[in-house]
């Protein structure tokens, strides 16, 4: 028996000291060799010489108080043109009295990521909420029933991002998956209208699509009938990720097993329940990364919204820079504006990152 | 746990001159079978002899072109497919147990989602069941956690939850490691002992032997031979029968 049961007892790996490991990570990562030990110095090297100049005019030597350009530091960058015109950044010319509805939008918005985070929270109840985000931003930004309506010319800036992008997400994701359901279906009229429409779709520029929705909408309508811009905007941007959304997820039905399929349908599931209980939930988590990809990119395409007119933050920027008052400090503004792309897209794919790692490690 | 009635007269299953192609491949030719309540049916037979395509005939996982199939006294029209399904449980060879889900929820989800069972009660008849194969202790586990043979008894417990009238069983052993088979024939035996109608793919000779009413031999698509075991395997009829019998048994993993 006891030669039966007997097993090694367990050791723990050699350990070694901070300033060895140190040392090693050093000499192993940074002079392997004596190539890439010129190139560890040439790098550093730049960087020595870089990062001063740079904190310099970004920072140190920077004017940020001021009211006029008249207070800026010709020699280093001078954030006055931001800081002044904060306002027009973020609530474009939304009226100043209701701006606290722009807030509580912003707000409702990020509270979406914020949900998705916890586990245990009832999946029920964030379905709901997400449902429910979209009607409530358009409702809080647009007004109407209860609230002073807001007219779309007075959409601009972070509001116009941030609600396309927030709304799009929300829409696209579910239409791209019945899209790609669509093209997957064995019935052949709903096959061939669903590859007809993604196929079509994908072939043409994004911004082609927002010119038809800008101008030729409107010679098929009867005069007088309008469909609000930023609604056209919307519908363009949803419809055009939505087509991209539902290539990704049918590489996801189609790396499945087939024995899923067969396994639901020999317990009785019906269509709608086998891709509801068992399909999709775990397709969506395999796509989760290439999905929130596409958001990044939803989110940077908001700012093609331009071309047609309405003003989102890069409208601003460019007015700004354009503008007697502040010609002559693009660079500031420009700076500004990928800092505020590079926040969202970067804290965006960190997410996606997290989400992952949350969910391989959920099923091992 | 639902047995199958005994009262019932008729066949549970009665299949009259079934054909079956894939593309011009004739894999099913003139297949005439019926199964009593109650039987334990073991089909085998040379890889390629249409055995397992003919049980996905049963509930329907393939199409037959020619030919009825009748299950619980319900011609088969592709109509109430769902309906049928519930009441003809199935493993399979590769377990296809729901990865994203745990062994309990895996064994709840088509009760409740499909028969409309309460949850506790769902809940109650899994942990019964789970059981019964041994894997009470698991049910909080994804099946990534468990081995082969574990995660064939969950299935089998899976399909038990649906309390089918007919069990069918496709090759359930033939992925796992030999340490494995015996935990998952003991399951299958047991539920033998208890009276359900079972329709096994295997090449398990032993379990043939042990458990079963009839022993049916498919070759190229087409029933060879069908006969008790004891009959079957001392004195096979067909050249070709008694030319498997000879591969399969004296290749050494026999018999359990």
């Amino acid at each position: 028996m006891n030669e039966l049961t007997h097993i090694a007892p367990a050791r723990l790996p050699p350990q070694a000291t901070f300033a060895v490991r140190t040392s090693r990570w050093v000499r192993q990562s940074m002079f392997p060799s004596v190539g890439h030990s010129l190139l560890t110095l040439v790098v550093l090297a730049l960087l020595a010489w870089c990062i001063p100049k740079a904190l310099n005019w970004l920072v140190l030597d920077a004017t940020f108080v001021g009211s006029t350009r008249d207070a800026c530091n010709p020699h280093a960058a001078c954030w006055l043109p931001v800081i002044e015109r904060w306002n027009l950044f973020v609530y474009g010319f939304y009226p100043e009295a209701q701006r606290w509805r722009v807030n509580l939008a912003f707000l409702l918005a990020v509270g979406a990521f914020v949900l998705l985070f916890f586990k245990r929270l009832d999946r029920r109840a964030l379905l709901a909420y997400l449902v429910m985000l979209p009607l409530l931003m358009w409702w809080l930004l647009k007004g109407g029933a209860g609230l002073p309506g807001v007219s779309s010319t007075q959409f601009a800036g972070m509001t116009v991002t941030v609600m396309l992008g927030t709304i799009g997400m929300i829409f696209a994701l579910p239409l791209g998956i019945l899209l790609a359901l669509g093209r997957r279906s064995k019935k052949p009229v709903i096959r061939l209208l669903c590859v007809l429409y993604i196929e079509l779709v994908r072939s043409v520029p994004v911004i082609s699509l927002l010119f038809m929705a800008s101008l030729m909408i409107q010679l098929f309508l009867p005069p007088g009938v309008a469909f609000d811009i930023l609604l056209r905007v919307q519908v363009v941007l949803i419809l055009f990720t939505a087509a991209y959304m539902a290539e990704t997820v049918r590489g996801g039905l189609q790396s499945l097993p087939k024995g899923q399929y067969e396994a639901a349908q020999a317990l009785g599931f019906g269509y709608w329940k086998t891709m509801g209980h068992i399909i999709l939930p775990q397709v969506l988590r395999q796509t989760i990364p290439p999905l929130l990809t596409q958001f990044i990119g939803l989110f940077k395409e908001t700012t093609l919204v331009m071309v047609v007119g309405v003003l989102d933050i890069v409208g601003i920027a460019s007015s700004t820079a354009a503008s007697a008052e502040w010609a002559g400090h693009d660079h500031e503004i420009y700076i500004f504006l990928a800092l505020y792309f590079f926040i969202i897209c970067f804290a965006l794919s960190r997410y996606a990152r997290h989400l992952e790692n949350h969910l391989e490690h959920d099923r091992s | 746990m639902n047995i199958a009635n005994h009262t019932d007269v008729g066949p549970v299953v009665r299949i009259e001159n079934l054909n079956k192609w894939y593309g011009q491949t004739h894999v099913l030719r003139d297949i005439s079978l019926s199964v009593a309540p109650g039987e334990k049916l073991v089909i085998c037979g040379p890889s390629g002899s249409g055995k397992s395509t003919l049980i996905r005939c049963i509930n329907q996982l393939e199409q037959h072109q020619q030919g009825t199939i009748e299950v619980l006294g319900q011609a088969l029209d592709g109509k109430r497919l769902e309906q049928l399904r519930r009441q003809v449980g199935m493993c399979f060879q590769s377990f296809n147990l729901f990865p994203h889900l745990t062994v309990l929820k895996n064994c709840t989800l088509p009760q409740t989602a499909n028969l409309g069972v309460p949850v506790a009660e769902a809940i109650e008849r899994a942990l019964q069941l789970l059981d019964k194969v041994k894997m009470r202790d698991h049910a909080n586990k994804y099946p990534s956690q468990l081995s082969g043979g574990q995660q064939q008894r969950i299935a089998i417990a899976r399909a038990l939850c649906m309390q089918p009238r007919i069990m069918l069983f496709d090759e359930p052993t033939s992925a796992l490691d030999p340490e494995m088979i015996a935990e998952v024939l003991e399951v299958m035996t047991g539920l033998a002992e208890d009276g359900m109608t079972m329709i096994c793919v295997t090449h398990e000779m032993g379990f043939a032997r042990k458990v079963a009413d009839r022993v049916v031999f498919m070759d190229g698509g087409e029933i060879i031979e069908q006969a008790p075991p004891s009959e079957f395997f001392h004195s096979p009829q067909s050249p070709r029968t008694q030319r498997f019998l000879n591969q399969i048994l004296n290749h050494g993993a026999q018999p359990a």
